[in-house]
């Protein structure tokens, strides 16, 4: 990306706001196969001046495969505990089906105890 | 405080106890807030002044390779200290406050920092001990504070402690090549753990059994230290803290030939517990109260860069304005 483009670093470095250093949430993919996770908040005054900090300040020793800044009042949040609570829901749990487990050790059992009579 | 403040208090407790963690957004009483608010400053300042004991020794390094490594040390504090003054704001900001707060506290003397960081680096010994041995005690108490209970401090250490394990490596680097040094580099480095000693023994703050408490009015470092057990902010006492560095270090040093210039420092074999001279805990007092030799150098030269960079904190927050 060249600096005259629209859009490009260069031309984010000039903050749009009102002026305002504002707080950024940064997130990473640090493994190749990994997802994007959250690492750090920093203060920034543009999009690519929050980059630049996320990347001096808290990303110096790994290698990174994306990296998101996210200015934090564009974060919609769920309100809190009531919202995120879940009714126990068991029939979605893969620990709800392990009993399937001692079932099929049961009927290899019979199977080859049969087999050994045979 | 009215009964309602006084249940929910109660309620939080009980959440504290049942091993559940605090966000930067959940309800907390008033102590709380300001127990972390005192301790995450206390320990941002301190990873940011911290660099200017090291910094001196940047232009001055042995080698390329420890200038190198020095600096990538000394970015790494600064770094901390930026992840940590985050975490801080985000608690400071129902009361109005931010790093700006902080900062000015530091500059008018209101901002504490380590004892450690008050003082002079006159040899390359010095800047060396200061990575194995200042770095090997905050790494001690960073890993205790990681068992916190405020989970966006929590998750600050985490990083932190990640880059720690890289400064002792530097730090012993450096003393042990003093250490199989010639005689002139083994006497730096003993002169330099004779001079650190006694700031070493106060690094951890105060024991709790009262001993050190000061006449003084308004000195209460041993009822933030039970507050902050309560809140599960930490979960050892100073002189736990003290005894497991004096359990890692002592035999380390002094099987490196070193003497540790406290003759009455033992270790009962049964118990395993430290005994050793009683730390002047005055002398510590002063400086933390900015009261040590280098104390006013540092918070000037930390308060001319932060003028010195205000036209750049000006130019990437600035208003766009027609010219």
């Amino acid at each position: 990306m060249t600096t005259d483009e629209p859009g490009s670093v260069a031309d984010q470095m000039v903050p749009t706001d009102q002026g305002e250093l504002a707080v950024y949430e940064v997130f990473a993919q640090t493994s190749e196969r990994g997802t994007v996770e959250w690492q750090a908040s920093l203060l920034a005054g543009s999009p690519a001046m929050a980059l630049m900090l996320a990347r001096e300040n808290f990303l110096r020793r790994r290698e990174i495969f994306d990296l998101w800044v996210v200015p934090r009042d564009a974060v919609a949040r769920a309100e809190g505990a009531d919202e995120l609570f879940r009714l126990p829901k068991t029939y979605r749990e893969v620990s709800d089906y392990q009993y399937l487990v001692g079932k099929w050790r049961q009927y290899h059992q019979q199977a080859m105890t049969r087999d050994t009579m045979a | 405080m009215n009964p309602n403040a006084e249940d929910r208090t109660q309620q939080f407790l009980e959440h504290l106890d049942d091993g559940h963690m605090v966000e930067a957004d959940d309800w907390m009483p008033d102590a709380y807030r300001a127990e972390l608010v005192r301790l995450i400053r206390l320990h941002a300042v301190s990873e940011i002044m911290g660099t200017l004991p090291e910094k001196e020794w940047v232009p001055r390094a042995p080698t390329l390779y420890r200038k190198l490594a020095l600096m990538a040390k000394v970015q790494d504090e600064a770094g901390h200290g930026q992840l940590l003054i985050r975490v801080a704001e985000d608690l400071m900001a129902p009361r109005g406050q931010n790093r700006e707060h902080i900062m000015e506290d530091l500059f008018a003397g209101r901002q504490k920092f380590h004892n450690v960081f008050h003082l002079p680096v006159p040899t390359w010994a010095d800047a060396g001990l200061i990575g194995w041995l200042v770095d090997g005690a905050a790494i001690i108490t960073q890993g205790m504070l990681l068992g916190g209970s405020y989970a966006p401090y929590t998750r600050a250490l985490r990083r932190i402690v990640e880059e720690e394990a890289f400064h002792i490596q530097h730090g012993e680097s450096i003393c042990m090549a003093l250490a199989e040094g010639t005689a002139g580099q083994r006497a730096m480095f003993q002169d330099a753990l004779t001079r650190w000693w006694p700031a070493l023994m106060t690094f951890f703050g105060p024991p709790e059994d009262g001993t050190a408490r000061s006449a003084a009015p308004g000195a209460a470092h041993t009822s933030h230290q039970a507050a902050n057990l309560r809140f599960r902010i930490r979960t050892k006492s100073n002189e736990e803290l003290r005894q497991r560095y004096l359990s890692k270090y002592v035999p380390r040093i002094r099987s490196l030939g070193f003497v540790i210039p406290d003759p009455t420092l033992k270790q009962d074999p049964t118990t395993k517990v430290w005994t050793y001279q009683p730390p002047d805990w005055e002398q510590w007092r002063a400086i933390i109260t900015n009261h040590g030799p280098r104390s006013a150098a540092r918070v000037n030269l930390r308060h001319t860069s932060y003028a010195e960079g205000q036209w750049v904190r000006d130019v990437m927050s600035a208003t766009r304005k027609a010219v």
